[in-house]
């Protein structure tokens, strides 16, 4: 069976290691950016399974980055994009986010279980 | 915003109950007559009669229903003084009002929710614990990772008593309740009582703390608990959205007065939210451009005769605590 593999674009140290600890002990390959700007570029030059990102980072925040990647047409047809963020976006941004995206969840609310339960069945 | 005000919340929920049990009684004794008089008269058509006798039936089965889950959410709150963060994570507390544990657990049962504006600056803390607990038991006991999980797992429960206590912090100035205890004390000993945890922040964030207090400088009167809350807060806000990634912490002595600052270079989106979050009590609460932790920060300066001061300058943000020094 192909190994997922996976573009993580997260600012919090803690929070990052401990989705990724979950995910790597189940076999899927994970990429870990801090920065917004680089993250979109890792997401252009590399063929990637998911795209998990914040929605505030540094450089390009989430919605800079879905733009670029899928606004005009999409450059990464064989990736989906999930946000997973703690911030309360306003209710205009968030559905902008949600349009361009492939799912929306707030990390309080989304154990490492409960991510890698998301991505086995969804995406 | 009496978020584990339990005693309080029990008498609310008591003198409720009473109010309930009068109302149920009366509207039973109400449906009562009017079922008598239905009996008693008969209605012209059959149906009629049936039908609102169906609805008398059922509106009478879901008030007895509904009073008995009112009975048991009394007696659970009664024997538990928890709080649910969310679905998960439970707080218990003690009975005063002191952090006893956090642990993960099935929620059963309504206790207290968190107010939502509070429950936004719960949201990192709360995934980092939750997430660390998850994995504790996929870690290797003394292993660097283990060690790593538990650190990670104290810093966020620490993160979480200091937005405990901001909000009862806050619960106590609405109430008029709020007091400090003074004791003459050196404003680097008070930071030492932050150190750790606020390294913890900027190691996870890749920022770096300067910290430029000279030992040397007066003491100032302070309640240590609420002033070391203070400085968390005014520090835990610039790490969080400085834009630079060094953070610098110093002091001076000017006039009898002892000087902290606190700067970093910082994103101009954050001045309204500091603007918002100075304002006086009534304005910030329901604020969600507001951060409490700020307010509760100016509100403990206050109390002690101090003052807090936010100063926007091109290359820098930075807080301005004025301090007056210690007599003694």
């Amino acid at each position: 069976m192909k190994t997922k593999k996976i573009l993580y674009l997260e600012i919090d140290n803690q929070i990052a290691k401990s989705y990724i600890l979950n995910l790597k002990n189940n076999g899927i390959a994970v990429d870990w950016i801090k920065n917004g700007a680089q993250g979109l570029s890792a997401a252009r030059n590399n063929n990637y399974d998911l795209m998990i990102l914040d929605a505030l980072l540094p450089e390009k925040n989430a919605y800079e980055i879905i733009s670029a990647l899928r606004r005009k047409e999409d450059l990464i047809p064989n990736t989906k994009i999930i946000i997973l963020t703690n911030y309360e976006l306003s209710q205009k941004n968030k559905e902008d986010l949600v349009s361009l995206s492939d799912g929306y969840f707030i990390k309080s609310d989304t154990s490492p279980k409960k991510l890698l339960e998301l991505i086995n069945k969804k995406y | 915003m009496a978020i584990n005000e339990n005693k309080k919340a029990h008498q609310k929920l008591e003198s409720e109950r009473k109010r309930y049990l009068t109302i149920v009684t009366i509207s039973n004794l109400l449906l009562a007559s009017l079922f008598s008089t239905i009996l008693y008269f008969g209605f012209p058509s059959i149906e009629i009669s049936i039908a609102l006798s169906f609805a008398i039936l059922i509106a009478s089965s879901t008030t007895a229903v509904s009073y008995c889950l009112f009975l048991v959410l009394i007696k659970r709150l009664k024997n538990k003084s928890t709080i649910y963060f969310d679905d998960k994570i439970v707080l218990k507390t003690k009975k005063d009002l002191s952090i006893d544990e956090y642990k993960v657990e099935d929620r059963n049962t309504n206790i207290i929710d968190l107010n939502a504006m509070l429950a936004n600056e719960f949201r990192a803390p709360l995934t980092i614990l939750k997430n660390n607990l998850g994995n504790l038991d996929k870690t290797i006991t003394k292993t660097p990772e283990h060690l790593q999980t538990l650190a990670n797992i104290n810093s966020a429960s620490f993160e979480l008593d200091s937005l405990i206590n901001n909000a009862i912090y806050i619960t106590k100035f609405q109430e008029r309740q709020f007091k400090v205890d003074l004791s003459s004390i050196k404003i680097i000993d008070v930071f030492e009582l932050i150190r750790e945890q606020i390294k913890r922040i900027s190691d996870s964030l890749d920022k770096k703390i300067r910290v430029s207090i000279l030992p040397n400088l007066p003491k100032i009167d302070a309640d240590p608990k609420a002033m070391s809350l203070a400085l968390y807060n005014l520090l835990g806000f610039i790490i969080k959205h400085g834009s630079e990634s060094i953070v610098t912490i110093n002091s001076r002595f000017v006039d009898n007065n002892l000087e902290i600052y606190i700067s970093s270079k910082a994103n101009t989106n954050i001045n309204e939210t500091i603007q918002n979050s100075l304002k006086d009590g009534s304005e910030i609460l329901g604020n969600a451009k507001a951060n409490l932790g700020i307010f509760v920060a100016k509100i403990i300066i206050e109390a002690h005769n101090g003052n807090l001061i936010f100063e926007n300058q091109i290359q820098s943000k930075q807080f301005k605590i004025v301090m007056p020094v210690s007599k003694n």
